[in-house]
């Protein structure tokens, strides 16, 4: 059901939020790329496609503000919180969780086939 | 049921079949010498198919496939398609490694998980056998040797019932159909037929593909006797493929086991009943004309002649079956009747009172939004607040719009066809009224916490790290997951401060939670407007206000989102962890109060066999990550608070007690509001304790242990005041749940709805109001003036780094803006020795408080909601602050730098001369 271009949206707009922020800070563009990736991006990457679409939408919301929580406050804990260094690395998690599920998919689809 | 085919149609089957079987010898005769083995067509492979949707039928289960290890011609492959039910999938895959055991990962129920079957197998025919049916050995053989015509789309056989008691002497064998088997009338020998029965049938794969499979939105889901989906599925078949056949070999023969329970009248008049809806469902997909062309030939021919046998020579059925053939009759045919009226049907014709009913329920929802913009467009005095705050001023308008809302929400639930589409948008309408309308009304953030929490995340963003020395903002320093998401939101999007998120928090966080409510209620019921009521329930009684910009509120998303995935039992164990370990690492480092709440609702959960494999694995990793963040990052402020919490610990009563209004030194509002409070809180636990014990079905629901599971909670500490409020928090998804699974039977499952369902909107109300008392009867204290807030910006710009701000409470926006920057004492809030001294002589009290700070100027703050919360709470006598000012306008240290009608502000000169 998940093709591969819906399996990668979520770290492609990683990156999108991650280059959004040279925008100007006034600039509406940037807290729409921002706060779309932020609010489900890490948690669609993380849980993937549920049973529903309720439940897709719940895992990836709720996975998307823990992960932003963890990541954020690693950086305020370690006295180098910065913008850029938060969604940078929310990008790149998002990327590998992408990566990875990626290949369990593949494989098990080849298992599958047999 | 199936039809018996017209003689015509029965012929020409048996002459299609004897044609070719002449044609295929003819064709061995004229070659002659070659091999017949070369020429016949080569047998087609064949793959079972069995569906399984409980572990309660584990057994019938194994004798099922044991019956197809035993066939003369073993199939190809035997396919186990597990419905919705992990456990059966992992037990299954365990116990039998020669089934292929697949997941209905489509729609729950038989439909769907046939088409899962169907998209898994392998073979040229697929074969479908009952989970509780038992193969004859040459089951498997007898279909094949069907499929010799290539026209042949699909055969089915003889089902035989497998009594578990004897066969009721009422029974009659015509009604065979009514607990899934061949009846009296059906044909003896093979036939072509319109439609196969689902315990015993195959088809060609080819064909089922091709018809898209069977629908789901028929059929059998669990234990509800609806059916039809395999007579709608070969109607379809068999007009796409012209020229193709259905046949029915009656010696493949398959045991369908009928257990007791289905050998009452009870289930017979309920079997009969769905069959008639099931059938006005088919007609509608189908056409009525072929949907009912073989009920018209049972009607004719087989029940006739059924009601005349007991009559005739012997052999002769007893007389007690024509009670039994009448009844069924006429409960078929009303159940069709009423199927039809229903909308299953093509032509509906629901009377007019239906029909101004469902309107009602369609209208209410958008005439109730209209009148609540409306309300938000007039003109609402909110600084005119008086005693019971909102309620003082919102306008009448509002409060239609409310009532509407209401009474169209419990018509919606009453009316059966109304689709979860439509209780989604009442649940998201309600939360908006009740929700935006303070952001919508004030023109400054509400609540003086959420601004203390809005300065936080300025603090994080000013500073970039935790401080070690946080003061009065350790816990945040110590917990900050919530402000850190926050921070990153802010200075990610652009935005100059958080204010604008904190203002519409509450809207959006409650609007978030519908998603994890419904998720958690769906785990515990199927009934979707339980959920809905449960959801409303919850949003009609959440008082207590933890929906601002706030740690617990974040926390407290994230708990019910846990809860709903541990309850979800069509998730692998595993993976249900996977996705939960960060959600609770992020509640372990957001919030004190919530992974303590999180670990006794986990606790209970593990107690259940079922529950276990995921709540265990949870509760340690909770249990560590709180051990652990304790004792390294959140170890100064817990040790710091050791004390107190050892004092408390074990005192219930003192606890509980501590964050309640002081009935005898409160505002007379604030009493009626505190009384209205404590009546619903009081009113909400009545009703879940009730509910199971009126109920009986709801005591084994998981939602008993996780409303009793925060109440040990009331042990551990006050909890500032707040914790049978958090205890009512954390219980009330439970309670809401199980008031709305005590109230179901009011909906009305058939029919109209009963009179007594006027109690629903009723309750509704009365929830409402007293939420509304609870929610909106405090907003005197928690709406700020631009008075106040220009004040406090004034401030800023006259005070410096390292002055002394001094204040009645802190209740203002900017108690804490540039926190770090200056020092504070709220002197009403600290030890009463302070605040008695103020109260008896305000220019000492407040000179030998500044005293402690020699040499630094001081600054005292007073402000309108500092007086709101003094008086409203009774922490002052009535008319201190006022009493204050006046004393200190003719002090000599005091210098009056601003007075307006929201704020006064002093100067506290540092005291001339040395201090000693």
């Amino acid at each position: 059901m998940t093709g591969p271009i819906r399996a990668v949206w979520p770290a492609a707009a990683g990156w999108s939020a991650f280059g959004a922020l040279e925008l100007p800070a006034e600039h509406p563009l940037r807290a729409l790329v921002v706060v779309a990736f932020l609010a489900v991006g890490p948690g669609y990457a993380l849980a993937g496609e549920g049973a529903s679409v309720l439940t897709t939408a719940v895992t990836s919301v709720a996975g998307s503000a823990a992960s932003c929580a963890l990541t954020a406050e690693a950086y305020l804990l370690a006295g180098a919180f910065s913008a850029p260094r938060v969604v940078g690395t929310l990008a790149g998690l998002t990327t590998i969780a992408v990566l990875i599920r990626t290949v369990v998919r593949a494989r098990t689809s080849r298992e599958e086939l047999r | 049921m199936t039809e018996t085919p017209p003689r015509t149609r029965r012929l020409a089957w048996v002459a299609i079949r004897a044609e070719r079987a002449a044609a295929a010898r003819a064709l061995v005769r004229a070659r002659g010498a070659g091999p017949a083995v070369a020429r016949t067509p080569p047998r087609p492979t064949l793959t079972v198919v069995v569906c399984a949707y409980t572990m309660d039928r584990w057994d019938d289960l194994t004798a099922a496939l044991g019956s197809l290890r035993a066939q003369d011609e073993p199939p190809a492959e035997v396919i186990l398609v597990a419905d919705h039910c992990h456990e059966l999938a992992a037990r299954a895959r365990a116990v039998f490694p020669d089934v292929t055991v697949l997941r209905n990962r489509g729609r729950r129920g038989l439909s769907g998980a046939r088409n899962t079957g169907v998209e898994g197998a392998r073979g040229d025919i697929v074969a479908f056998l009952d989970d509780d049916a038992v193969a004859e050995p040459d089951w498997t053989m007898r279909l094949l040797d069907g499929y010799a015509d290539p026209n042949v789309l699909g055969v089915g056989g003889r089902i035989r019932p497998n009594w578990d008691t004897d066969r009721p002497t009422w029974f009659p064998a015509e009604f065979d159909w009514v607990v899934g088997c061949t009846y009296r009338g059906m044909p003896e020998q093979a036939a072509p037929v319109r439609n196969l029965i689902g315990a015993n049938m195959s088809f060609r794969r080819g064909v089922l593909l091709d018809v898209g499979g069977f629908r789901t939105d028929l059929g059998r889901v669990g234990t509800r006797p609806l059916g039809g989906e395999e007579t709608e599925l070969c109607l379809r078949a068999a007009a796409r493929h012209r020229g193709g056949v259905l046949g029915y070999e009656p010696a493949a023969v398959v045991r369908h086991r009928v257990p007791a329970a289905r050998t009452t009248w009870r289930y017979f008049r309920a079997r009969c009943w769905a069959e008639g809806l099931s059938k006005a469902a088919v007609g509608r997909h189908a056409g009525t004309d072929r949907a009912l062309a073989s009920e018209r030939s049972y009607l004719a021919s087989t029940i006739p002649r059924a009601l005349v046998r007991p009559f005739a020579p012997e052999p002769r059925p007893p007389t007690a079956t024509i009670p039994a053939l009448v009844l069924g009759v006429l409960t078929t045919a009303l159940g069709y009747a009423a199927g039809r009226a229903r909308g299953l049907g093509r032509d509906p014709l629901p009377t007019p009172a239906a029909l101004g009913f469902r309107a009602f329920g369609l209208l209410a929802l958008p005439v109730a939004v209209v009148l609540w913009i409306l309300a938000m467009r007039m003109p609402v005095a909110v600084d005119r607040m008086g005693g019971l705050g909102l309620l003082d001023v919102l306008p009448a308008l509002y409060w239609c719009a409310l009532a509407v809302l209401t009474l169209g929400f419990a018509v919606s639930l009453l009316d059966r066809t109304a689709r979860s589409r439509r209780h989604a948008l009442y649940t998201g309408a309600l939360v908006t009224m009740l929700h935006a309308t303070p952001a919508v009304l004030y023109e400054h953030l509400r609540y003086a916490w959420a601004w203390k929490h809005v300065e936080v995340v300025d603090q994080f963003l000013r500073t970039g790290r935790t401080l070690p020395d946080a003061g009065e903002l350790a816990p945040y320093h110590q917990w900050p997951g919530f402000f850190s998401a926050a921070a990153t939101a802010v200075r990610a999007s652009g935005a100059p401060d958080a204010l604008t998120m904190a203002t519409w928090s509450p809207l959006a966080f409650d609007l978030l939670l519908i998603g994890p409510l419904v998720l958690l209620y769906r785990t515990l019921t199927r009934d979707r407007r339980i959920v809905w009521a449960a959801v409303w329930i919850y949003f009609a009684t959440a008082w207590v206000g933890q929906d601002y910009f706030a740690p617990q509120t974040f926390a407290f998303v994230l708990y019910v989102t846990i809860l709903a995935l541990v309850l979800d039992r069509d998730r692998r164990p595993l993976a249900t962890v996977g996705l939960c370990a960060p959600l609770v690492l992020a509640v372990v480092t957001a919030h004190q109060l919530t992974p303590p709440m999180l670990v006794v609702a986990l606790g209970a959960l593990a107690c259940s066999r079922v529950h276990r494999p995921v709540a265990l694995p949870l509760l340690g990793l909770t249990a560590v990550a709180v051990l652990g963040w304790d004792l390294t990052v959140a170890r100064p402020f817990l040790f710091e608070q050791i004390g107190s919490s050892w004092a408390q610990f074990g005192d219930f009563e003192s606890n509980a007690h501590a964050g309640m209004v002081n009935l005898g030194s409160a505002e007379p509002g604030q009493v009626l509001v505190a009384r209205v409070d404590r009546a619903l809180t009081a009113g909400v636990a009545l009703l879940t304790a009730v509910a199971p014990i009126r109920c009986p079905r709801l005591r084994r629901s998981p939602a008993i242990p996780l409303v009793l599971a925060p109440l040990p909670l009331l042990a551990a500490g006050a909890y500032g005041g707040e914790i049978i409020f958090r205890v009512y928090l954390f219980a009330l998804p439970a309670a809401a749940f199980l008031i709305a699974g005590w109230l179901a039977p009011l909906f009305g499952d058939r029919g109209r709805p009963r009179p007594r369902a006027v109690l629903l909107p009723v309750l509704f109300a009365l929830l409402l109001t007293g939420f509304v008392f609870g929610y909106y009867g405090k907003e005197r204290q928690n709406h700020f003036d631009d008075g106040e807030i220009a004040a406090r910006q004034w401030l800023a710009r006259v005070s410096a780094p390292g002055d002394l701000i001094v204040a009645a409470s802190n209740n203002f926006p900017g108690a804490y803006a540039d926190y770090e920057q200056q020092r504070h004492r709220w002197f009403a809030m600290e030890t009463p020795a302070l605040r008695e001294a103020v109260v008896r002589d305000p220019v000492a009290g407040l000179s030998a408080l500044a005293d402690e700070y020699p040499g630094d100027t001081a600054y005292l703050f007073l402000t309108a909601g500092q007086r709101a919360e003094c008086e409203q709470t009774g922490l002052l006598p009535a008319g201190t602050l006022g009493r204050i000012d006046h004393a200190l306008s003719i002090a000599p240290r005091f210098t009056l730098l601003l007075r307006d009608r929201d704020a006064v502000i002093y100067r506290i000169d540092p005291r001339p001369g040395p201090v000693r």
